[in-house]
């Protein structure tokens, strides 16, 4: 069996990474949002 | 009091309109035509002869060529109605929608018609290639595609003559809609010239037409949804 | 008027997603023999295929809200085409990370324009497309109606693309040196390989539900600041 674990670990490890990345993306644009929302809401 | 026109006559009024301003200035065709033929003489230049057979190179510098020019005409074609809101009386006026944008192909189809006339003969001239023989089926073959590429081409050039960055998103939404129109082309033109049966390109023939069919009617029944109500 | 929602409430869809995918991975790692010929690179295929399943689903998923949209114009079917598009995107975006991986200790090189790769190539582009034209657009209904031809058109311009690329490999067919979806495949493998589909799957509705929330929000908040002014 040829040794080529190396390929499947980085590509696990990749798609984990973008997904848990983007998930915070949205997380963080989310809360930057709610930040506007209420500077709008304190300035009125 | 006269009727108002049918689709294929309305159409045929705006294709007139669209190539009569045109024809006034020529500079779109001109740009087309000039960008068309710098194209293949940089091509030329960037080919080692040594390397590579002229019926080899010549096929994708053709469709490559034939591209970006068609990408430059296109970006004209609802530029026109820009100067003082003409777009509205068009709309108001007693046409349907899908004649505008029959009428808008159609000029478009015959820009690119106009540019690929000259970009052929200069094509064989510079790379010195027999086309004579094969002039038939390729004619037809940049029949199909210049439909293929003005029907798709002139629903996105509406679409983003109304938004930013209206130059560079044209050739982003399209291109990929004109793979299936120049890989067959360029396909069935190395075929050609390499001087294989013509039932060889059958196929890719045949995606062509497919594609002309399937998406001028669709341009077509998906254009009155870009024009606000 | 709506409230923003509280951002204390629990998405027990995405903690569902996180439980799955957690499974599928471990699974696939430790509970899933490796492949006798491919070796341990074959496990990439648990999230290569589920990927492009996501990945093709999210497009036509987009394209048919789109469509809906058109003809019924409520808001929340172009924040779930909008949503479903920039998800589709990133599984998209795996599918190209993941193929190239797999290729290369099993065909030798990083990209042979394999038929199913090339078409996810293409997907990626029309998400690219339809998402730029997405950021161009800064009024809502515009936006909505745009995205939804461009999401039809696209949509229909997939099985093109396959036609294309297929009959291309069958003129020009590259040398594989072992078939990486054997269809006998051992039990153990297939459930690995459904258990991977269901976690994407449900991945793939959690993230599209997040994004959905963002979209309301930007739009409320965009509403309530254009209602001040």
């Amino acid at each position: 069996m040829p040794e080529n674990a190396i390929y499947y670990q980085v590509a696990y490890g990749a798609l984990i990474a973008m997904f848990v990345g983007y998930a915070l993306s949205i997380r963080l644009r989310r809360a930057a949002i709610a930040r506007k929302r209420a500077a709008m809401e304190q300035s009125r | 009091m006269s009727r108002p026109p049918g689709l294929l006559g309305a159409a045929w009024l705006i294709a007139r309109k669209d190539l009569a301003i045109e024809f006034r200035s020529r500079s779109a065709f001109l740009s087309a035509l000039v960008l068309s033929l710098l194209s293949l003489v940089i091509f030329y230049f960037a080919w080692d002869p040594t390397a590579v057979a002229a019926v080899d190179v010549a096929p994708g510098i053709l469709w490559v060529t034939f591209t970006f020019s068609g990408l430059l005409g296109l970006h004209r074609s609802f530029g026109v109605e820009a100067q003082e809101r003409a777009m509205d009386a068009l709309l108001v006026a007693p046409v349907a929608r899908e004649a505008i944008f029959l009428g808008k192909a159609l000029a478009n189809f015959a820009f690119v018609l106009g540019v690929q006339a000259v970009a052929l003969p200069a094509l064989a001239l510079f790379y010195n290639l027999p086309l004579s023989v094969v002039l038939g089926p390729l004619a037809l073959a940049m029949l199909l595609a210049a439909i293929g590429l003005t029907c798709v081409g002139t629903l996105f050039a509406g679409i983003t003559s109304n938004t930013r960055m209206a130059e560079l998103l044209l050739p982003v939404l399209a291109l990929p809609f004109f793979v299936p129109i120049v890989l067959p082309a360029a396909q069935v033109t190395a075929k050609l010239l390499a001087g294989r049966p013509l039932d060889e390109s059958l196929g890719w023939f045949r995606i062509l037409l497919a594609f002309d069919l399937v998406f001028l009617y669709a341009c077509m029944l998906t254009f009155p949804f870009t024009l606000e109500d | 008027m709506t409230a923003p929602t509280p951002a204390r409430r629990i998405d027990w869809l995405m903690v569902a997603a996180v439980a799955l995918m957690t499974a599928a991975f471990v699974r696939a790692i430790y509970f899933t023999p490796p492949d006798r010929l491919q070796g341990m690179a074959q496990k990439i295929f648990y999230v290569h295929l589920p990927s492009a399943w996501v990945a093709f689903l999210a497009f036509g998923l987009t394209a048919i809200a789109g469509g809906v949209w058109l003809f019924i114009k409520d808001p929340r079917l172009d924040r779930f085409a909008e949503s479903s598009a920039e998800v589709g995107v990133i599984f998209t975006t795996g599918v190209l990370i993941s193929g190239p991986l797999w290729g290369k200790p099993i065909w030798g090189a990083w990209w042979v324009w394999d038929a199913r790769l090339t078409l996810t190539l293409f997907l990626w582009f029309l998400y690219l497309g339809y998402l730029v034209l997405r950021g161009a657009v800064d009024d809502r209904e515009a936006r909505a109606r745009y995205s939804a031809v461009v999401g039809i058109l696209g949509a229909l311009l997939i099985p093109f693309i396959h036609l294309s690329v297929y009959l291309f490999r069958t003129q020009h067919p590259t040398p594989i040196v072992a078939n990486p979806t054997g269809i006998q495949m051992p039990a153990v493998m297939i459930t690995t390989l459904f258990l991977a589909l269901g976690a994407f799957t449900v991945l793939y509705m959690a993230l599209v539900r997040q994004r959905m929330a963002l979209a309301a929000e930007r739009d409320a908040l965009l509403d309530a600041s254009t209602a001040e002014s």
